[in-house]
Formats: structure tokens, sequence, C-alpha cells
């Protein structure tokens, strides 16, 4: 007796999902071909916003590697010494400096790791 | 927060880096890793490279376990004192033409070990680097992007005075 409710249960399951009970479209990602896309938390290239710095070095002496000089009026940011740490963007309180996601910074020459702002 | 900055797949990175290397090789890249003190951080961004995510063989380019089997030698960590010997070794032992890649802020410049009795504050005063690839430590994408760097170097000639 009980095993014929057990069947009846499951040609019912089966009819059920022959009529797309469970269906919800596409529910597979599009692996490998998926975009990386960056978490929130993500830290990449700092980048300075020039009409918010006022150039009080606070970022510079926060920085525990030495990655950032001021030298009249512009910020240099050596990327090569940079540890993307974030220490730099506590420490700003105009909010001029963030850290962006960016990520691909990769360079034949030294000198291209030298940023300007 | 800011528009994607990442605009290729894994896929279509990958596919171009393999087109390019079977024209300028006509085969396989090989890539030596050589640990010169690193924290193994940039190690495991390396390894992540292997996992079926990301998974470099398929786009032609295998780690080696010697130098004289590489063309291209990946550099971590802050030169040590005892691997400074090491290193210019793998780098003499390395057929030429060879390009040196030097991986992760530590290799670059010494990063939060410059200026310590133990470290020779990166790559640079040793042998002659190519490629830098910044980050602490840099993820798989940004490998990608330095090695596609490293194969512009390789298609622009390579340096006639390097022995």
């Amino acid at each position: 007796m009980i095993y014929e409710c057990k069947e009846a249960n499951h040609s019912m399951m089966f009819k059920m999902l022959r009529n797309g009970v469970m269906r919800k479209g596409i529910i597979t990602t599009k692996y490998p071909r998926e975009r990386i896309v960056p978490f929130d938390g993500d830290k990449g290239l700092p980048v300075v916003s020039a009409s918010r710095c006022n150039f009080c070095a606070a970022c510079a002496m926060a920085c525990p590697t030495g990655a950032i000089q001021i030298i009249e009026q512009i910020v240099e940011l050596d990327i090569g010494a940079c540890i993307f740490c974030g220490a730099c963007e506590r420490a700003c309180d105009q909010e001029a400096l963030k850290m962006s996601p960016l990520v691909e910074l990769a360079t034949k020459k030294r000198e291209g790791l030298r940023m300007r702002y | 927060m800011v528009e994607t900055i990442i605009q290729e797949t894994v896929e279509e990175l990958g596919n171009k880096i393999n087109t390019r290397i079977k024209k300028l090789f006509g085969r396989s890249l090989a890539i030596r890793e050589v640990d010169a003190g690193s924290c193994n951080a940039c190690e495991v961004e390396a390894m992540a490279l292997e996992y079926p995510f990301y998974d470099m063989e398929r786009f032609g380019i295998h780690v080696v376990a010697s130098p004289r089997h590489a063309d291209v030698l990946l550099i971590t960590g802050p030169v040590t004192r005892n691997m400074e010997l090491g290193l210019v070794q793998a780098y003499k032992a390395t057929p030429s033409p060879k390009i040196v890649i030097a991986m992760g802020t530590c290799a670059i410049t010494g990063g939060i070990f410059k200026d310590s009795y133990a470290v020779a504050n990166g790559v640079d005063g040793l042998i002659p680097v190519d490629v830098y690839i910044p980050g602490c430590p840099p993820p798989p994408q940004a490998i990608m992007q330095g090695l596609m760097v490293a194969l512009d170097k390789m298609e622009s000639g390579f340096n006639a005075s390097k022995f």
C-alpha cells in the first residue's frame, strides 16, 4: 500500500517536471566567458582628484612604503612602491584620494610606474 | 562606483595571447618562476592562473621546472641576500633570447621590505628587467596583461646587448 503511494507521488512529480514546474529560465553562467567584475573592497590604482586636494601631505605621511611624495603642488605616486593598502585613502580628510579598481598596470619602463597628479 | 575597467573576458585575452605566442615562437611559451624571498602571495596569484577558471595551459603558457627550459623568468620577492646568487645563476642559465618579468611591488622596489639589511631592494640592481607588474600581489588578470606587455617587447625585438 505504502509502495503504491510512493509510486503515485513519483509519477506526479515527473508529470509536474514535464509541465515545467521547476523551470526558471537559464540558470547557468557563461563560464568562462563572463567578465571579471571587481569586488567593492578591491583596491587598485590610487587616484587623486586635483581639485579637491589641498596638499596637506597626510597621505604621504600615512604611506608605509613612502610611495607618495608631494613636490610643489604635484602629488607624485610611485606604483612600483605602492602596496595598495589604502592607508592614504583613510588618512585623506578631503576625500581627494580614492582607490580605483584598476589593476592592469604592467609597463616596460620603470618610469611608466610613476604617476603625477 | 567606477565603470568596469577590465573590458576583456579571460577567454578573449587568453586567445589573443595564444595567437601571438604561436606567431612568435611556433610553440608554447615557457615560464620559470623564481621565488627570491617572496611572502608567497605572488606565488598564490601566479598559481591561480593554473586553476580551472584561468587555466593558462590551454593558451600555450607553461610553467617549467628549470630556467634552462624557460623563455620568461617570472621573479617575485625582494631578492634576499641568500637568493642574490641563485637569482643571477638562474638568469645566466636561461637561454637567450630571454625576458625578465619583475612581479609584485617587492620585486620592483623592495616594497614593505625596502632598505632592510637582508634584501637587495628589488631585481633592478642585479639583472636587467623587461616588464614590471606592480601590485601587492598582482591579481591573475594583471599577470596576464603583464605577459601581453612582455609579448609586445618580444615582437619589437630582443635587446641585442644581452648576453
